[in-house]
């Protein structure tokens, strides 16, 4: 009795179990698990941007880490040459006005020099031709001119170098 | 089971079978109700209680899982997590690992409906008014044909027909062997299903016969003084018998998923 064939119940048995089967198959498993597999990737595709985001970012913190530096040396550079720049300006402009200082210096001294050279020929001369004049007119009678004048200009020439020694 | 206590019959025995065997009328407490009988093309078609057990079964099975998927997202709640929480442990632990991941969408919505269905009817004879269609051997062969089917289909579509059926022998073997192993390998095809079939039935028939016998004790020793032990004993026996739907359906599964992958994958 409990292993009689039943040909109709395995015949309806059957009809159910792949009735049940097509309609799970088209309306559950087919939807839930494409939703798994689609959930599967976007989960999977989040993490993957995740990290990608992570690592861009670290990246950028880098970049601009660098991107500092290299504005700091940068206006450390540009600092550096304007200081050279000014202290070397600086120089120069020293150095030049000291030498223009010392050619107004020179200049002058040679100036000096010379108009002293030229007054003292000048009260040389006039000295000579005073004394000269002054002799003639005191001993015009009884000095012969021409020794005269010789023992006058010897003792002319003599005068300026005791002057100036 | 709920009708046990009015299964003693005139002689002080009680016809246990009665409450497992199919039948022609449905029985709610008092309420007897003839089932159709039906003849198509000389086959005896008619309508059992354990073909609207199986209808009940599948109706339930189509109305709650259809409703899982109408609100669909891909953040799930209720009971789609359950839902998914199975396909997620049938998919992963039964058929991957068994049949490999390239063939697992081909067999995994027969794996899965094998699944629930053996489920659903397992526990559907648990409950009152119900009768238990795998406790049917004409029930569980079906459903091992059609698993033997999938085998067939798996280990053909994988090795070709001629390739199959030479495949079952394993390879290697001396000729004088062969005219033993033949027929050992070809009888080995159905021995799987007629195992599916057979386990399945006398799992799902020996609880009910073990809690229908111990509730009637009561009625065959015609005293009150069983009656603590006997509904304790059958009360425990009941837990476990839930148990064993679920252990049962997860079984006819697995194997089912194992003997497919057999078939695919013939060398191992």
């Amino acid at each position: 009795m409990l292993l009689d064939p039943n040909v109709g119940l395995i015949i309806w048995t059957l009809i159910t179990f792949v009735f049940v089967l097509l309609v799970l198959g088209k309306f559950v498993w087919g939807p839930l698990t494409s939703m798994l597999d689609e959930r599967e990737t976007s989960i999977r595709e989040a993490l993957d941007l995740a990290d990608k985001a992570r690592a861009e970012a670290s990246a950028a913190a880098e970049e601009n880490k660098k991107a500092l530096a290299e504005a700091q040396a940068e206006a450390q550079a540009a600092i550096n040459k304007a200081r050279d720049d000014a202290e070397r300006v600086a120089r120069e402009v020293r150095e030049r006005a000291e030498a223009e200082a010392q050619q107004l210096l020179e200049q002058a001294r040679q100036t000096i020099q010379q108009e002293r050279n030229q007054a003292l020929q000048a009260l040389r001369q006039q000295t000579a031709e005073l004394a000269i004049l002054a002799a003639g007119q005191l001993l015009e009678e009884n000095l012969d001119s021409e020794k005269n004048r010789k023992i006058v200009d010897d003792f002319i020439a003599r005068i300026p170098d005791a002057q100036q020694n | 089971m709920a009708a046990a206590a009015e299964g003693n019959n005139e002689g002080g025995g009680v016809d246990i079978l009665s409450h497992i065997l199919d039948s022609h009328e449905l029985h709610l407490g008092p309420l007897h109700i003839p089932l159709p009988h039906l003849e198509l093309f000389g086959i005896d078609m008619s309508i059992t209680v354990h073909l609207v057990m199986m209808w009940i079964a599948s109706l339930f099975l189509l109305l709650t899982l259809i409703s899982t998927t109408k609100k669909r997202g891909l953040v799930p709640s209720g009971f789609a997590n359950a839902i998914e929480a199975l396909i997620i442990f049938i998919r992963d632990d039964i058929v991957i690992p068994n049949i490999g991941k390239k063939d697992t969408p081909r067999f995994l919505p027969f794996l899965l409906t094998a699944f629930i269905f053996i489920l659903a009817c397992n526990l559907l004879g648990l409950i009152p008014f119900g009768a238990t269609a795998t406790a049917n051997i004409n029930v569980t062969a079906t459903l091992a044909i059609c698993s033997f089917m999938a085998m067939l289909v798996g280990g053909i579509r994988h090795n070709g027909f001629i390739g199959y059926f030479v495949g079952l022998i394993p390879s290697g073997l001396p000729l004088w062997l062969m005219p033993l192993m033949i027929p050992l390998e070809f009888l080995g095809l159905f021995t799987k299903p007629f195992a599916l079939a057979v386990r399945l039935f006398a799992n799902m028939t020996a609880g009910h016969v073990v809690i229908i016998s111990l509730l009637s004790l009561i009625f065959v020793l015609n005293t009150v003084v069983v009656a603590p032990a006997s509904v304790i004993f059958a009360l425990a026996i009941y837990l476990l018998e839930i148990f064993v739907s679920f252990v049962q359906a997860y079984v006819f599964t697995l194997l089912s998923a194992v003997f497919i992958g057999m078939a695919i994958h013939q060398e191992h």
